[in-house]
This record gives structure tokens, sequence and C-alpha cells, in this order.
């Protein structure tokens, strides 16, 4: 597998980030989670855990995709898109 | 009172990209918006309008035609607007664009306070508010971070280097704001409705009474080089045990003369 | 309380397209984009099958932005280390009216956009639709920031992801199955580096698809399309199988992968990647449809799940631009009537089964099943690649009858599925 750091590939688009976070997650229902598939769905690595194993969500980098959402097997996320004029602005499309 | 706010159009920084080739921005396609000192400005012209009698004209000059920052004026709290547009703004420099605004400034008359950024979101020369005020042989204050209207005066605070000083001028006075004198609300979407259907004047130079020629002359700075630093990396990878590649890493740090012994 | 005739959220295609049809009818309508500007949240595979909405604004099209017509199509089935590539060209493509275009979505829904708005709509962009003003499940507004706007009707056009259609009551929860993510680079390259390297003139372009090993195995394929002065290169992975998956492969690894693969190397060489983007598409096609209108509301494009992946063909932009059409000439009819009810704008509807729109996911219902089939993206690429490495290579060996080979090839345990899936194929 290539190694792909995905920092890079963000850095490619413009992010204007909000003061708070559009994606929130029920930490418990997370806690009891086996799959953590928002681990790895996601192409933007919004997701990660640290090491007590408790998830962590970065939304400044978040493409506001959706995949989180759909995949999450829990329903743990609460997703909403961010404020108006704030999040990823794409140029190309 | 009437309120004149000066605002400029400039490109969206966030959306900037650089020409890895020639290390210059690549400024085609690139939105523009109004800048973010604006937004204090038109933030601190409307809180002084909710405290006292007061009428917001906001002004704005550039090419192309700056509707977009005239309309985000008027969301923000000005009651009215005047606009100029022309190529020939593309590439004015300060004193020209301090000669138009104070041109402006005059024929839209009577006015108290004349509010401006301490230097604007992209040139950032911090020219322009002493300019106007010296065209138009008006006191200025410069770098408020507080402001208050005291009967016929201003009193403002200052914020210099390693001390804030309070300073007093009479009306009409022309202020620059900086960054920290106010939190600039999010205008509703109603006020963004309501924008659009307040009086809107687009002047043209011949309106102001001023000629192409005059302004020709203050073509006068040339941009010779507009480019990021080179940046060059080495990209020595470590790959040693943890203890070794700290002890590598420290003495390639200080051959480079990064650190010291 | 500020009021207007009609609301519509999202500047995308279908948004645009209905706000455009209203304001030509002259009826009051605000576009309300989340966005710094219309297209700033959209991302395109990209490309829109032309003749299907060519009639609905003819007087757009000729000034439209779009990329480059497709004039060759390419479908590669990709092994580990080989592939093998059907390529298909048309002169009738070099005709106008052209059959199909690249676009991108930021690009195309700026010019759009502004179209609309000379058209006399208001396009209001930064600010989000937070919710809807609702009244015994009547929609009468929406909700932005705390202000409200009430409006005798919204059309929902926000997207795959709609929570307009949520809060109005007309849609549930998306199953992974239903959907997939599409991850893209766009890779810029001189006009002319792209019309050499694909062989092009002038505003020519290609649509190519990959299948095969490069999804390991999930449904999901591959996308590269010509756009005038840059390159869209992605995949498309089923969600599902992304869940499932053990793979602990992220998205964009594979995307690396798939940007490395010799076939695509030399055709992306010394291009700089220049924006890098994903979104969900619906893959369900009708089954996945949400409830269409309600009192005060219609739901368009994207967000009532209007794309569709039909095998060879994946759709979505036309359908988008035509619903929204369709949307807005029902509004048009309930305000004849001045009645906005969900009976009324039933007529949305049925204007929709009369169209290709409605024709099309209908006659590929089956087609998600059809194509949800672990085969499609791996063994049969691999058996296409295996069968033509024997074909083609001549080894040490003495070389065998030509059906010796593929009989034998044929002969394995997949020739039955072979022969099943490809009468389901066929059926699709």
């Amino acid at each position: 597998m290539v190694e792909v750091n995905i920092k890079d590939k963000l850095a490619l688009d413009t992010f204007k980030p909000a003061k708070e976070s559009h994606l929130k997650l029920n930490q418990e229902l997370c806690r009891g989670c086996k799959v953590r598939c928002c681990l790895f769905v996601c192409p933007a690595r919004v997701y990660t855990m640290d090491e007590q194993s408790e998830i962590h969500i970065e939304f400044e980098a978040c493409l506001e995709c959706g995949t989180c959402l759909i995949a999450c097997p829990h329903n743990a996320i609460q997703w909403n898109y961010p404020q108006g004029g704030f999040g990823v602005q794409f140029r190309y499309g | 009172m009437r309120i004149v706010v000066c605002a400029k159009q400039v490109v969206d920084l966030a959306q900037i990209r650089m020409n890895r080739e020639t290390r210059e921005p690549i400024l085609s396609g690139i939105p523009l918006i109004i800048g973010d000192i604006e937004k204090n400005v038109l933030e601190e012209a409307t809180r002084i309008k909710e405290q006292h009698k007061a009428e917001v004209i906001a002004l704005s000059i550039g090419w192309p035609q700056p509707d977009g920052t005239i309309l985000e004026c008027l969301g923000r709290g000005a009651d009215r607007a005047v606009m100029l547009a022309d190529p020939i703004f593309e590439t004015l420099s300060s004193t020209g664009v301090a000669t138009v605004l104070a041109k402006a400034i005059e024929k839209i008359g009577d006015y108290a306070l004349i509010l401006l950024g301490e230097g604007s979101t992209d040139n950032n020369s911090g020219q322009v508010g002493p300019m106007v005020a010296q065209i138009l042989g008006l006191p200025l204050v410069s770098y408020a971070r507080q402001l208050e209207i005291v009967e016929d005066k201003v009193r403002i605070v200052k914020g210099l280097e390693d001390c804030f000083e309070t300073a007093e001028a009479s009306l009409p006075v022309v202020v620059t704001v900086s960054a920290e004198i106010n939190e600039p609300r999010i205008p509703t979407i109603l006020d963004v409705m309501e924008a659009s259907s307040k009086p809107q004047e687009s002047w043209s130079l011949g309106d102001i009474e001023i000629s192409r020629e005059e302004l020709e002359q203050h073509h006068s700075v040339k941009v010779l080089s507009n480019q990021y630093p080179e940046q060059t990396r080495k990209n020595i990878l470590f790959q040693e045990e943890l203890g070794k590649s700290v002890d590598s890493l420290l003495q390639n740090l200080v051959k480079e003369g990064v650190l010291e012994r | 309380m500020t009021k207007v005739t009609s609301i519509v959220v999202g500047a995308g295609l279908a948004g645009l397209s209905a706000a455009y049809s209203l304001a030509r009818d002259s009826i009051d309508v605000l576009v309300v984009e989340r966005g710094d500007y219309p297209g700033a949240k959209n991302i395109t595979g990209g490309r829109m099958y032309f003749l299907p909405i060519r009639s609905l604004f003819p007087e757009l099209w000729d000034e439209a932005p779009w990329e480059r017509h497709i004039v060759r199509e390419v479908l590669t089935g990709v092994s580990k280390c080989s592939s093998l590539s059907i390529e298909f060209s048309n002169q009738k493509y070099n005709n106008k009216p052209y059959h199909s275009f690249t676009i991108l979505g930021s690009r195309f829904n700026k010019w759009f956009a502004q179209k609309v708005a000379e058209k006399g709509a208001r396009v209001i962009n930064k600010y989000k639709v937070d919710d809807l003003i609702l009244d015994n499940g009547k929609v009468k507004g929406i909700v932005v920031g705390g202000a409200q706007i009430e409006a005798d009707v919204v059309i929902a056009a926000d997207g795959t992801m709609s929570q307009i259609a949520e809060k109005a009551g007309l849609r549930g929860k998306r199953e992974p199955q239903d959907f997939a993510l599409g991850v893209k680079e766009v890779i810029a390259l001189s006009p002319q580096t792209i019309e050499g390297r694909f062989r092009l003139k002038a505003d020519e372009g290609i649509a190519q698809l990959f299948v095969g090993s490069l999804t390991k195995g999930m449904l999901g394929a591959g996308f590269l399309y010509t756009n005038r002065d840059c390159i869209s290169l992605g995949l498309v992975l089923g969600i599902k199988d992304l869940t499932d998956c053990h793979l602990n492969v992220m998205p964009y690894e594979l995307l690396e992968e798939f940007k490395l693969r010799p076939e695509i190397v030399p055709l992306i060489n010394g291009g700089e990647s220049v924006e890098y983007s994903a979104h969900v598409l619906s893959e369900s096609g009708i089954k996945g449809m949400p409830k269409l209108f309600g009192d005060g509301i219609l739901v368009a494009g994207d967000a009532a799940g209007m794309a569709m992946n039909m095998g060879l063909t994946v759709r979505g932009m036309e359908f988008a631009i035509a619903s929204g059409a369709l949307a807005a000439e029902a509004v048009r009819m309930a305000k004849k009537q001045n009645d906005f009810s969900a009976g009324a704008l039933s007529k949305y509807q049925d204007l929709l089964k009369e169209s290709f729109v409605w024709k099309d996911l209908n006659t590929f219902r089956h087609a998600p099943d059809v194509l949800a089939n672990p085969r499609l993206f791996g063994e049969y690429p691999q058996l296409a690649c295996t069968m033509m490495e024997k074909l083609m290579t001549v080894g040490e060996e003495p070389k065998k009858k030509l059906s010796t080979t593929i009989s034998k090839e044929l002969r394995s345990r997949l020739a039955l599925s072979l022969l099943r899936d490809s009468f389901r194929f066929w059926r699709m």
C-alpha cells in the first residue's frame, strides 16, 4: 500500500473553518463500538483515535461528503453542514 | 451626523494559490470580496448609529466593479452607498486612491466622521487613511481600538506598540480602526435581502471632477516582483532507532547553524 | 415577516435550473446557497448528457462553460498487472448537438447562477438553511440563522445529503448499501498536453471508466474525464463494502494507488494536483428516492436521489436540471390556482413520470442489484485480463490453439456465474 499524507492532499483545497464543530460524536456509543469504521471510511481522515481509544474529530478538514453519517452503524454522529460561508470551498468541483 | 465608511474590495486571500515555477500568486478566477478590516469598520459605524442619530454611507472604488463589496456594506448596516468603478483603479497607488476617495467624500459632503481600516487586507500600506485626512485638511486619529463620540468630539484609544494612548479630536475627523476595536456581527439573511433595495449610486471620474491625466500621475509605484520566498528543504530522513535519530538530528541542526552548541 | 413566493435551497444544478425557470416565468424566487459562491460545495464526476436537456433552456447552452464534448468512451478492466480496454468512438459525437460534455461543478454553477440572477432571481450565498417553518406538517418557509422567511413553496435542492427533505419528513435514514463515496483529484495540465496525450482536437474530450482490482474487490469503479485545462481522476466506492471490508485501506490511499497505475501515470505525468474532493452519491436509483412533494415543498435533483449508475453510463446531472425545471413548472401551476398543498404539488411527480428522468430511472431500477455483484469488480476483469495474456503471450512452450485457451479459461468455476451474470446484465 502506498503511503499518502492526507494533509498534503487537503492542502490543495480552500478551507474556511468555523469556530465550532459541525460534527459531534456521542462518545458513549463510540466507546461501545467495535467497528469504528469512521476511522477508515473518511476521505479526509477527520476521525482519529488516541491512546485511550477515544475518537477525536478534526472538523476543520471535513470535505462535507456525508460518508461518516451513512457508515456509522450506531448513529453516533450528529452530522450537519458547517455554518454558511464556512467549511471547504471548491474551486473546480 | 453623517459617517462615511471607505471599503476596499480585495481578492479572497484564502483562495489564492501559488505558481510553483514563478513563485507568484495566481490571481485569475479568485473571488473578490470585502476586506476583513472593513467588517470592523462597518461594525463600528453601525454601533455608533445605534447610539447616536447617524447616517452611514459606504464608499468603495475598484475594478472590476465592487458591487459585491457595496452589497456587503449595505447588509452590514450602511444606509446607502456610492461606488466608483474604473479600470484605472486597478493600478492606482495609495496617493491616487486617497485622491479619488477625498474627492468623492467632498461630493458626498456634510461628513462628520470618516472611517477606514488601518490598512487594507491585501496591500496593507496603511497610507490611504492619513492621506485622505491630509487632502481634506482634517485631523486624523489612526489605529483606533476604542471609539466614542462625546458631543462634537471623538475620544479614541489607540493601540501603540507597548502602550495605549487616548486621543480626542473635534469632528469632522478621519479615523482608521484596527481589528481589535470590535467583533463584527454576521448580518442576518434578512439584512442581506434588504441590502439590495437600499439606495446605491454609481459615479464616474467626471462626477467627482477628476481627470484621467491627473490620476495617471499616481501610477508611481511599480511592482518589481511579488513572489513567495524560495523554500529549499533537505528532506533528510533519520531512520535509526529513536535515541540515535535524535542525536543525528541534533548534530545536523547544529551543523546547519539552526542550533548552537 | 418577510415573505416570498418561492425559495430554492441550494444553488446546484437542480436548484439553479428551478430558479431559472421560475424567474423566467416572473415568479418571485429566492435562492439560498451555503457556499461562498454557487458551486463552492458542488462536486461533479464529470459528464452531463446533453440531449435530454437540450430543449429546456436553448438560449443558455451556447454560452455555457462546457469543458469538452466527449468524442471517445473507454472502458478498462484492470487486474493487478494488466489491463484490457474497449474503446468506442463515434463520428456522430463530433457533430452538434454534442452528445455529452464534461463540466466542473464550481465553474459551471458560478456561470449558471449569474444567468439566474440576470433573469431576476435573488441568489444569496454564504447562508445555510438551518430549518423549515412547519405548521402542522405543512412547510411555510425557512429558518436561516434564527431569521425566518415565509414562502408559499420551498424547493429542496440541497444535494444527496439533503437535510431539508429530512426535516420535512420526506426521507428516512440512509443505508450504506444505497450510497457510494466518490473521491476525486483534479490535475492541471495545459490544453495542448491533454489534446496530445489523449489524441484529441480542441474542445474534444474523453471519458474513461475503470473496473477491477483497483477497488480491491469492493463495489466501485475508477473514472477519468478530460476537462479544458485539467483532468478529473477519481474513484467511486460503495459505502457498504468500504465499511465491511477489513482491508484497512483509506479511500485516498486507493486513489493514490490508482494514480500510480501504469495506465494512468503517463496520462497525468507533469500535471499538478490542484484540488482534492469527496462526496457521497446515491446508488439505489428509483428505490432510494424520498417522497418528492409535500405541503409547500418539492424535492429535486440529488436531494431526491435522482442519480444512478446504469452500468456503462453514470447519470445525474441531466436529471438534476430536468427535475429542477419540472419542479418549477409544478410551482407555476400551483401558483395559478394559488394552491400549494401536497395535492396541487403532486403534479410535479406526474410531470416527472412523463419525463426521461422517471422513465430512465424506472427502466434501470434493477441496475443497483445487478451491479452490486462482486464478480463484476473482481473476477471478471481478472478473467478478461488473464485470457488476453494467454492469447497474446508467446512463451517458451508451444502455443495452444485459441479455442483450447478460451475454453480452458471458461471451463473454470466462473463459467456458470458468467453466463448467469451476463443474462442479468442483458436484462438490466
